[in-house]
């Protein structure tokens, strides 16, 4: 008798899912006691009111400051500008394309005449292959494709295979009608163009759906639009056999991907790191930044202001690059105003160490970027003790 | 009250550290559940920290008498992963990388594990998760019925059936 399928199915986890990457565990840790706020304590209350009346008070000096960078460009303030828990603003404006595809006006639903058709590529994934086909028009007229259409695959022999339809594997995400434009098929190995549309099939590749019933080699697609007309027909590559009681999957027609302009690529300051030789363990490392401007034109922080992502690792001798930092903050800009070119800013920077980190000698990386984009981190030694 | 209830307790009046203690041992459990659901460390690393940062300031809406960390927050992630699964992107781009058999898959293949390895892969994803929760994480069937929104007693039997369709001929009280 074989051993518990309990161990094998824990072994087999195991093997399949391995361990995080190094640092997880440290990363979550500290983005959690990077928002967290201590509770007030009794003998905190008084102080805490006073604090409450002087954070209304600084903070309407910085409304104050912040209209007044507006009206005077390149206002600089003096000193360390405070650290706050601002959330990393991660989404990239999105600036809608000026040249959609819209469906003009008229526009008749595509005949298999019009049409002309090309096996674009396979993928496998959860035990389904994954065959897509692309379309292109043919001829001098416009049409549209939408919806699901009939498919019928056929072995080598030209045996129709019956497969039971069922629900796509992996969805259908376009439902709107696509227009399909006389011109080249779609190229297998790129994002569809305006005018191609394509249309994804998937079958299972793994017997045990099918209590050891045999697969078969579909060698046939045939294509019949929900208009009717001629089938469309392509052949298809030698692809995983597919097992007939796990059904087979039809998508819906999909056209391009929305075109979407990448937004410009904004210079960043450069940094300068002064953080104190060590911290303890569950201490807050208070360190300061120093952002300077390095190019021609003054850096409008209020305007675009970017993110920081910081992180302590320890110093292993055996240990590999770090991998990147992500965004965690946003720089407190609102005070920063602009930073003319050759000045420079210093920021105050708050990091919480976790309680269990062990003692020993990190290195503090700190970088910034815009929305996910974070370039490469600055560094500075620092030892945490219990 | 034992210790990790009196951790709860703490981290509901807002301690921090009372917190982190209570989420320290859960993370690698927690990305590793994310990985199984999400399929990537990249993607399961954030979502058990979005996880993680809901959970603490959710920690204060506890209910009373609350005396189990884990598969709470083992659900926080459970529902941050399948939010993320059901975003667009991920739907489109994110398709596993077919496992290349190795040398000690080959070896496998005498012990019998290679077609458990297949039958596991043929399992629905909700199914694959339960037998994870189950075996791998050692969650009871209460927690992990908790986590996928069973009761445990459909968790049980849920798991009864996935097992029975593994090995039908293995004596599944041994394995339950």
């Amino acid at each position: 008798m074989n051993r518990p399928l309990g161990d094998d199915l824990r072994q087999l986890f195991e093997r399949e899912i391995g361990a995080p990457p190094p640092g997880a565990r440290q990363r979550v840790l500290a983005s959690v006691s990077q928002v967290a706020r201590r509770p007030a304590r009794r003998w905190q209350a008084a102080a805490g009111l006073v604090a409450v009346l002087l954070a209304a008070a600084i903070v309407a000096t910085l409304l104050v400051a912040r209209e007044n960078q507006r009206t005077v460009p390149g206002n600089k303030p003096t000193g360390v500008i405070p650290w706050l828990p601002l959330p990393a603003q991660l989404q990239a404006p999105v600036v809608p394309s000026s040249t959609p595809s819209p469906l003009p006006a008229g526009t008749k639903p595509c005949t298999s005449a019009q049409l002309q058709i090309d096996v674009l590529g396979s993928n496998g994934a959860g035990g389904h292959v994954f065959r897509s086909f692309g379309f292109s028009g043919r001829g001098t007229t416009d049409c549209f494709l939408q919806g699901t259409p009939a498919v019928a695959l056929f072995d080598r022999s030209g045996h129709l295979l019956p497969f039971q339809p069922r629900a796509p594997f992996l969805g259908s995400l376009s439902t709107g009608p696509i227009l399909v434009q006389p011109g080249p098929l779609p190229d297998p190995y790129a994002n569809l163009k305006n005018g191609q549309a394509a249309l994804t099939i998937d079958w299972v590749t793994q017997p045990e759906a099918c209590g050891g019933s045999a697969s078969v080699q579909i060698a046939t697609a045939r294509i019949t639009l929900n208009g009717g007309g001629a089938a469309l027909s392509a052949t298809l590559p030698d692809d995983p056999g597919a097992y007939l009681c796990a059904g087979l999957g039809i998508g819906t027609f999909e056209g391009p991907p929305p075109p979407v302009e990448e937004p410009p690529v904004l210079p960043l300051p450069a940094i300068a790191l002064k953080v104190p030789s060590s911290v303890r363990a569950g201490g807050v490392l208070v360190y300061q930044v120093t952002l300077t401007n390095g190019t021609l034109q003054p850096m409008d922080l209020i305007a675009n202001c970017p993110n920081y992502g910081e992180e302590l690792v320890l110093i292993d001798p055996n240990g590999g690059p770090t991998r990147g930092i992500k965004p965690a903050f946003q720089l407190n800009c609102a005070p920063a105003g602009t930073i003319q070119p050759k000045a420079s800013l210093t920021f105050e920077m708050r990091l919480t160490v976790p309680q269990d980190e062990a003692p020993g000698l990190y290195k503090l990386f700190f970088a910034l970027g815009y929305w996910n984009a974070m370039t490469t981190p600055s560094s500075a030694p620092v030892t945490i003790s219990k | 009250m034992d210790d990790e209830q009196r951790l709860i307790s703490l981290a509901r009046e807002g301690d921090n550290g009372a917190f982190q203690s209570l989420l320290g041992p859960y993370v690698e459990p927690a990305c590793k559940l994310a990985f199984v659901m999400l399929g990537d460390w990249q993607e399961a690393e954030d979502a058990v920290q979005e996880a993680a940062l809901k959970s603490w300031r959710a920690t204060k809406k506890l209910r009373e008498g609350t005396s189990r960390f884990r598969p709470w927050f083992l659900t926080v992630v459970a529902n941050e992963c399948r939010s993320r699964r059901r975003g667009r992107w991920f739907r489109t781009l994110r398709v596993a990388e077919p496992r290349i058999a190795t040398q000690a898959d080959v070896a496998d293949v005498a012990a019998g594990r290679a077609d458990l390895e297949r039958a596991v892969a043929a399992l629905d994803r909700s199914a694959r998760l339960l037998l994870f929760l189950h075996f791998y994480l050692d969650l009871s069937h209460e927690e992990a019925g908790r986590v996928l929104g069973l009761s445990g007693a459909a968790a049980k039997t849920r798991l009864y059936r996935t097992l029975r369709a593994l090995r039908p001929e293995l004596e599944l009280e041994t394995a339950l």
